[in-house]
């Protein structure tokens, strides 16, 4: 900032110190303008918008859809997706998806657990992405993301492992 | 196929065979090699296996709703027991009403898969290697390897005898382990892992979404390898805090009880306890991203 722009600056702090705080207006403008608004009553206190749960389920519900269909299809603008040392977590979808045909054998029960659980692992992974990107050199966070790529890597063989054998003897 | 079989679906064969019809009771034996193998299915239901002196395989119970399957073969060495509800909907089947007993020589392999069904081993001596989508698994251990897997269900393990090796897996369920285990894997995606270790040489423990609860005493040369991404670590261990400590949190905090300084990573985020010690000792390793840690001895 050059001399100039300082004392300029400096005369509208003043300026601004100088105004009285406590001013009001003179009457109460409101009655007149709810007049102009359509004459509605003017409420005693002003009430708070309702918060209407069939107004908002919707779009709870597309949030929820959105979030779900980011955690399975990850997009390629989404932490963690571009540059060459990511290409395990680029993988990390396709081995969740591979999932799916285990899944849809589990009793409903099971299989909405497990399918939050796997979502969840994702979400872990893409936290651990974020933060190393943030911090790249972090060597704990290295563990950590080679552990969790184990991690999804040793679930979806075993979740496809116990259905399989499950299948085999009992069909279930 | 030699000995015994005994299917049950429908009225028909139900019928030709003398087989146990829906909600009715079974007791039924084959003779059995005293280390041969068992393998055990049951869907649904309350499924328990004990082991016995007798050279016999005996199954006993109540069969739930349904068109009950229910077959019981020794081929060789090996006896197969299948007790199957055919129903379409796992959801529709009842869980309670199926209640099976099996007998087994003690000295038997053991391999068991269930559905639904939650199951109980107790006195089987020889390996077992155990299986169950949405049932909980709760087992006894020997000196033999017991491996137990699940995808929905909690798994818990008591070690009776000499020290004994076990792998343990599930994805959505806890586990619990106590006794001598000499190695030990136990690994979950979302669910505490609690312990009670007596004589450990080598345990490797992960859980995604728990919390991992060690107590222990270790064998010279241990080693000790925790690891979560949101959950705690607690490790009480041995008596005498005579460990090699390799400690490290992102986003948590490290306590220990032997008067070591937690410093923050060099030129990084998070928390650590690197290698402090005697090189020497039992080697604990703990990771965690948004855990806390807390390493004492009793």
């Amino acid at each position: 900032m050059t001399e100039r722009q300082n004392r300029h600056a400096s005369a509208f702090e003043q300026r601004i110190a100088a105004l009285d705080r406590e001013i009001h207006p003179e009457r109460d403008l409101w009655p007149g303008i709810a007049a102009r608004l359509g004459r509605r009553p003017v409420p005693d206190h002003p009430r708070r918008r309702q918060w209407r749960f069939s107004q908002w389920f919707p779009v709870g519900v597309a949030l929820a859809g959105g979030y779900l269909l980011a955690s399975w299809f990850p997009l390629p603008w989404m932490p963690g997706r571009a540059g060459p040392d990511n290409q395990a977590v680029q993988a990390s979808p396709a081995l969740l998806r591979s999932v799916q045909p285990a899944l849809a054998q589990l009793p409903a029960n099971t299989r909405a657990v497990v399918t939050s659980d796997l979502s969840g692992l994702e979400q872990d992974w893409l936290s651990i992405e974020a933060a190393l990107a943030a911090d790249p050199d972090n060597p704990l966070l290295r563990e950590l993301r080679q552990t969790a790529e184990n991690r999804a890597q040793s679930v979806r063989e075993q979740v496809n492992r116990v259905t399989a054998s499950v299948a085999e003897a009992i069909a279930i | 196929m030699s000995g015994i079989r005994i299917v049950t679906a429908g009225a028909a064969l139900m019928a030709l065979a003398a087989g146990p019809a829906a909600g009715q009771s079974i007791n039924r034996g084959v003779d059995a090699s005293a280390m041969g193998e068992v393998v055990i299915s049951v869907s649904v239901g309350n499924l328990t296996v004990r082991g016995w002196e007798q050279t016999r395989v005996e199954v006993a119970g109540e069969l739930g709703a349904g068109m009950p399957e229910f077959e019981l073969t020794r081929n060789g060495e090996q006896v197969i027991v299948r007790v199957i509800t055919a129903s379409e909907s796992v959801e529709q089947r009842d869980r309670g009403r199926t209640d099976i007993y099996v007998s087994v020589p003690s000295d038997s392999r053991l391999v068991v898969t269930t559905s639904s069904a939650d199951l109980l081993v107790a006195g089987v001596h020889g390996t077992q290697s155990l299986r169950s989508v949405s049932g909980d698994i709760e087992t006894e251990a020997w000196s033999a390897l017991v491996e137990a897997e699940s995808v929905g269900g909690d798994i818990g393990i008591s070690g009776r005898e000499g020290p004994a090796n076990a792998m343990l897996s599930t994805v959505n369920g806890e586990i619990e382990v106590r006794g001598p285990f000499e190695r030990l894997v136990a690994s979950t995606v979302s669910g505490d892992i609690e312990l009670d270790i007596l004589d450990a040489t080598s345990m490797q423990l992960n859980t995604t979404n728990g919390e991992i609860d060690l107590r222990a005493t270790l064998r010279d040369q241990a080693t000790i390898d925790a690891e979560t991404i949101n959950g705690d670590v607690e490790l009480e261990i041995g008596d005498d805090g005579n460990l090699h400590l390799d400690l490290g949190t992102f986003s948590g905090r490290i306590e220990n009880c032997f008067g070591y300084e937690v410093t923050r990573s060099p030129g990084a985020s998070g928390r650590e306890l690197r290698n402090v010690g005697d090189a020497d000792a039992p080697r604990i390793r703990v990771r965690t991203l948004n855990g806390d840690i807390e390493v004492c001895s009793s």
